[in-house]
């Protein structure tokens, strides 16, 4: 068991420096490897490998997905925004030039893994429910879609302030637009994981919402999304504040996956 | 009036409430003591905003994806409505073998145009089983309804944590709230004879105050303890039913107490008591909520209708991707 636990840390350090390396080697080497991918990419392949790896060993000890402890939706977390991060990249260069803040973000969740307990609990009866897999997954792919376009409003923000003098205007406009059908597309999947959320809670505690931290906090960053959608379809705002907008999301989105379900007494893990 | 009409469904006013309820929500849920009305106001004002919108703005009403996005929601306020106006919940014990008598259900919410349909049939509690791990933590509960409906073939249905036995519209869910049950016979001095449960604290959440105070219907107060052959286990694997059940019956008065094996009685102030058997109780959690299927596929519809005018509008630029690579 001690062996194992220590197998799994292993797996995730050796994840945390292939992501170290995806960050700093595009200082030294811009080249592509084969079409589509670069060294960076390489190096984040491999971290999300190991992550995958960690989560088997996790699942085998544990007997249950990482739905419940802190150590087991981080590690769920930097797996699932990884691979979406890594998807996005083959198909965009604008995204693989821009993906700097992902991989902080990435780099930020597997540190934060070291420092967190890692107990091992049995799964509640209430999560052993078919909609947690689909509430799960879709809330994986929404964060893992928002990240690429915060990285890319990061991106966005730093060109507007006077970065990347030799883009073309064609190419600055592309990463605008890029980073919005990005925002939208995780919008349609942030409001289906509210559906498959509801449904879930309807079967495991007899109601579809009852506003409890986790699910007034994700409420509230659909919200956020919606107006900033309403906001930039009917007013012409200076792009500045449309990526300023979009950052702020992801901070809402980021509180309600990793902060609001650790800090109060009462969130879904209060009603197990 | 048209103007003000036109004034209501614009997008300032779509904004306005938008930031209320955000807002409304937040403190809601983070300060204490907040109403609900500050909830319930933007919505209703959202509401009012959308129908309109939907009449006076062209941008919606002449885009068919984006009106079937906003009528949708425009439907779903309305489902929500009537949820709550028809929404029923509440409590209940069941002991084993016992016929539910809808007076026991302890109700915590109904909408003022719900009335209870469960009268007309019989709910009969069935045995039950709770699998527990180490540290007796709770796993999986099956507890076996049985409902019969006048002529019919009785159906057993079975319940669970995560998993409702669904009787006429109404969800039954077992709860961790549950233990063991005396049925006891009061014989009075004058020849009467009253049946009657005791349901003993839940268990194994407090097996340690397996005990119950009671009034005899002479009047003469009770202390009952109840001794079984059933522990938890803290170390391994085990499972809470009535199987193997057995108990013995201790009832203490006025300093002195006596042990009741099953069938056995004890004289008491105008009347006898029998200690006729020992069985397990259940507590569920009933709601009911008519609109809930309609709620979701409104949902799914409205989500899809979403998806179809966003993803219309980026088409360009997920088309673009494949050059880009």
């Amino acid at each position: 068991m001690m062996d194992d636990l220590y197998n799994q840390l292993n797996l995730i350090a050796a994840g945390i420096f292939c992501y170290l390396l995806a960050l700093f080697v595009p200082a030294f080497y811009r080249k592509p490897v084969v079409t589509g991918w670069n060294l960076s990419m390489m190096f984040q392949m491999a971290g999300i490998g190991f992550f995958l790896a960690a989560i088997v060993v996790r699942w085998k000890l544990a007997g249950h997905g990482p739905f419940i402890a802190m150590f087991e939706i981080l590690l769920s977390s930097t797996f699932s925004l990884g691979f979406v991060l890594i998807v996005a990249s083959v198909y965009s260069a604008a995204i693989r030039k821009a993906s700097l803040t992902a991989i902080v973000v990435i780099l930020v969740l597997g540190f934060w893994l070291l420092v967190t307990r890692n107990t091992i609990g049995p799964l509640p009866p209430t999560y052993d429910n078919n909609w947690l897999w689909v509430h799960v997954a879709v809330g994986k792919i929404f964060l893992g879609l928002n990240l690429v376009a915060t990285s890319l409003a990061a991106y966005g923000l730093w060109l507007s302030r006077g970065g990347g003098s030799q883009l073309t205007q064609a190419q600055r406009r592309d990463i605008v637009r890029l980073a919005w059908a990005y925002f939208l597309a995780s919008f349609v999947f942030h409001s289906l994981m509210l559906i498959a959320g509801a449904v879930w809670a309807q079967d495991a505690w007899g109601r579809y919402w009852a506003w409890d931290p986790l699910e007034t906090w994700a409420f509230v960053t659909w919200l956020a999304m919606v107006l900033l959608i309403h906001v930039r379809s009917a007013y012409r705002f200076r792009e500045f504040w449309v990526w300023i907008g979009m950052l702020l999301v992801f901070v809402l989105a980021f509180f309600t996956f990793f902060g609001a379900p650790f800090i109060s007494i009462a969130p879904h893990k209060g009603a197990v | 009036m048209m103007r003000m009409f036109r004034r209501l469904g614009s997008m300032p006013v779509a904004l306005l409430g938008m930031i209320a309820l955000l807002i409304g929500a937040l403190v809601n849920n983070e300060v204490a003591g907040y109403s609900a009305w500050l909830v319930v106001v933007p919505l209703g004002l959202l509401s009012l905003n959308l129908l309109l919108a939907m009449c006076f703005n062209p941008r919606i009403y002449r885009d068919q994806a984006l009106l079937l996005f906003h009528a949708i929601l425009s439907l779903m306020v309305v489902l929500m409505a009537l949820g709550q106006l028809l929404y029923f919940q509440g409590n209940l014990e069941l002991v084993a073998g016992q016929m539910m008598d809808s007076n026991d259900i302890r109700v915590l919410k109904r909408g003022p145009l719900h009335r209870l349909k469960l009268d007309y049939m019989e709910i009969i509690q069935g045995p039950y089983s709770v699998d527990y791990v180490p540290r007796n933590y709770r796993q999986k509960t099956f507890s076996q309804l049985q409902v019969n409906r006048g002529n019919q073939t009785p159906t057993v249905l079975v319940a669970g944590d995560d998993i409702p036995a669904v009787i006429n519209g109404y969800r039954f869910y077992t709860t961790s709230n549950k233990g063991f049950s005396t049925l006891l016979r009061w014989e009075s001095d004058a020849g009467d004879s009253i049946l009657g449960s005791i349901n003993f604290p839940s268990f194994p959440a407090r097996e340690w105050a397996q005990r119950q105070t009671w009034v005899t219907p002479a009047g003469q107060p009770l202390l009952l303890r109840l001794k079984t052959n059933k522990r938890s286990n803290l170390e391994r694997d085990w499972t809470l039913s009535d199987k193997n059940l057995q108990g013995v019956l201790e009832v203490s008065l006025e300093g002195s107490a006596l042990s009741l094996a099953q069938g056995e009685g004890i004289k008491l102030t105008g009347g006898r008591l029998v200690y006729q058997s020992l069985s397990m109780w259940m507590g569920y959690k009933i709601s009911y909520d008519p609109v809930l299927r309609w709620l979701f596929l409104a949902a799914v519809f409205a989500v899809a209708a979403m998806a179809w005018y966003l993803f219309r509008s980026q088409t360009v630029v997920f088309r673009s991707l494949k050059h880009d690579g």
